[in-house]
């Protein structure tokens, strides 16, 4: 069976983000968000675009400003730390870090030359010139001037699945990362993706996360799939495919080049 | 080049001093000790996150302001015995002025009280719309730029404890800069005027000479002040500067000036040995700003202020590591270096507070060693 992955580096950077070192233990890059916080001008790591260098780095000093001493920690207590310290990954700021490595993989200019920011305030551009992952979020992504759509039957790895406008009230835009892909006779079987997530039933573990859609039937779209995550496989349990289903656009996009 | 006997009477004299001034100086520096024990003005780990370090967390309770030692006897022997109108008032003052400034932040540190917040701007610009008193709502709208002002300092600093604030800090800086921009331009005359341009000569800068004193003064105190962060780390520096500037003070004729710098390296010398690992005592922003104006005004007063980045390298190296880290912080969003100033980024990559000092040293002393080349052009 064929397969379609990300290359070396960019899966190398996933799995460090579901593996970051803290204390004693490895914990998933915890879920966060700067929506709520809404910290202006500060360290990128702090409003959810870190990677995780700096994500473990930023752990270690908040753990000294707090005289926290990581290595008595449980995991459990590690991850309510991390994440009352409001560090962690969202969605768009996963994919950015991601995709620009797998760029680099493979020679091609990082995100930050080739994104397009769909800003009218030149001074709000220069900005996002600066700090381009701060300023990257999925309506960005979704652009037509950074992403293509994609038809289902040609899905790979790199590409992406860009949900706008879902969940309950429609006012929530999430992608999803597709890490690799599988073919039977060249046609898509089986779909990995991985994202920055929290659901409702997480708990503290929620953040980067995978899972896999299974293509019935290469006609359907995407929500018609079967979706697992977690071990969960129906809406709205897993709530990865809820957001599929409520989203006004489901899109695939592969980043232009 | 032929030494003749005036100017060997000179360097004798002023390796007198320095022996003098450290023995002076190790008289009373365990006396000191004793003092800042009793009375309880040691390091607090409150607002130092660095202490939490591992092995850092010795330094909790350490006694500080033990640049006193320093302070003290350079500026008591001077007074003494190289009490000089035109060149050493003025230095000594300055000097004096910045470890008062110093002194009353590292007092205000100790004393117990709350931590001193400056109010944020949306809370000024609330108050002024429904304070119940008009007084202080007017008040307060009068006063809205200074709390700007206060407020946009805060960028500058890291962690606000109880101590004096960046904009007080500044002000007070700003004074000390300004009484030697005032010495040197109204009082020691035209010819000092001219800055030596290695290789080149002298050029005349006219009244532009009160702004760059002014920053070079307020710009190394800072330095020196955030150099010092480990043990033996500014001391040892300082010692190897300040002998350096003896040397281009005697070359250059400026007899009192090598004598106060000779006496400085040699209190330096005495409380270097009771800092180093494990110290006795630090240097507290009463040591560290004090001898960093010092330091700048006696490079002024000897035309060396070009070579002074050489010659004071680790210091403005460590400054600039700040400035990069605040500017990486703001326009880049993210941390340049794992902490500023940069021997606690190599710290967290694991180095010993030994192996860093001792490297700092080696790399300030070999930079030290290019400025006193390059300023003899």
């Amino acid at each position: 069976m064929k397969k379609s992955t990300l290359s070396l580096p960019a899966q190398q950077l996933i799995t460090k983000y579901l593996n970051i070192s803290v204390g004693q233990h490895t914990i998933a890059t915890p879920y966060f968000n700067n929506k709520k916080m809404k910290v202006r001008g500060g360290l990128r790591v702090n409003i959810g675009k870190g990677d995780p260098q700096e994500i473990e780095d930023e752990i270690i000093l908040m753990a000294l400003r707090k005289k926290t001493d990581l290595s008595l920690l449980s995991k459990k207590e590690v991850i309510t730390f991390v994440t009352n310290l409001n560090i962690g990954i969202e969605c768009s700021g996963f994919v950015y870090h991601v995709m620009n490595e797998e760029m680099k993989a493979h020679k091609r200019p990082p995100l930050k030359k080739t994104m397009h920011y769909p800003i009218k305030n030149p001074i709000r551009r220069l900005i996002a010139s600066f700090r381009p992952a701060e300023n990257t979020n999925v309506a960005t992504l979704n652009h037509d001037k950074n992403t293509k759509e994609i038809a289902l039957k040609n899905v790979q790895a790199g590409d992406l699945i860009l949900l706008m406008h879902t969940g309950k009230n429609h006012d929530l835009n999430h992608v999803l990362l597709i890490e690799s892909v599988e073919y039977h006779k060249n046609i898509p079987k089986k779909i990995y993706y991985v994202h920055s997530l929290q659901w409702s039933t997480d708990g503290i573990h929620h953040g980067v996360r995978r899972g896999t859609i299974d293509i019935k039937n290469i006609k359907d779209p995407l929500e018609k799939q079967d979706w697992t995550e977690r071990e969960k496989t129906t809406s709205p349990d897993n709530e990865t495919l809820w957001r599929v289903e409520t989203a006004k656009s489901v899109k695939i996009g592969r980043l232009n080049k | 080049m032929l030494i003749i006997p005036e100017q060997l009477n000179i360097l004798r004299d002023a390796i007198g001093f320095a022996i003098i001034s450290a023995g002076i100086a190790f008289l009373w520096a365990p006396l000191l000790i004793k003092f800042l024990y009793k009375y309880n003005i040691t390091r607090k780990n409150e607002f130092d996150p660095t202490l939490a370090l591992g092995a850092r967390k010795s330094k909790d309770g350490v006694p500080i302001m033990g640049g006193l030692v320093v302070i003290i006897t350079v500026a008591v022997l001077t007074y003494l015995f190289n009490w000089e109108r035109s060149f050493t008032w003025v230095p000594i003052g300055v000097m004096l002025l910045a470890a008062l400034l110093g002194g009353v932040d590292d007092f205000m540190n100790n004393v117990r009280g709350k931590k001193r917040r400056v109010r944020k701007i949306k809370q000024v610009l609330k108050l002024i719309r429904v304070h119940k008193d008009k007084k202080q709502r007017i008040w307060l709208a009068l006063t809205l730029p200074w709390a700007i002002v206060k407020r946009a300092s805060l960028w500058l600093g890291s962690h606000p404890g109880k101590g004096l604030h960046v904009h007080e800090r500044l002000f007070m800086q700003f004074l000390a800069g300004g009484i030697t921009a005032w010495w040197v331009y109204y009082k020691l005359g035209e010819s000092w005027r001219e800055i030596h341009i290695p290789f080149d000569g002298y050029i005349n800068i006219g009244w532009w000479i009160i702004p760059i004193i002014i920053l070079c003064v307020m710009f190394t105190a800072n330095a020196v002040n955030i150099a010092d962060g480990m043990d033996g780390l500014a001391g040892g520096s300082l010692i190897v500067t300040f002998a350096a500037l003896m040397i281009l003070s005697w070359i250059g004729g400026y007899e009192e000036m090598t004598y106060l710098n000779a006496t400085t390296a040699g209190a330096l010398i005495t409380y270097t040995y009771f800092n180093i690992k494990p110290a006795r005592f630090q240097m507290g922003d009463v040591g560290s700003l004090g001898l960093g104006a010092l330091l700048a005004i006696n490079a002024i007063v000897i035309n060396q202020m070009l070579v002074l980045p050489l010659i004071g390298f680790l210091f403005y190296i460590e400054i600039s590591t700040v400035i990069i880290q605040i500017a990486g912080r703001y326009i880049l969003g993210r941390r340049i270096f794992k902490m500023a100033p940069i021997h606690h980024h190599f710290e967290l990559r694991g180095w010993t507070e030994e192996k860093t000092v001792m490297r700092f040293w080696i790399i300030h002393a070999g930079f030290v060693l290019l400025g006193l080349w390059i300023a003899l052009y």
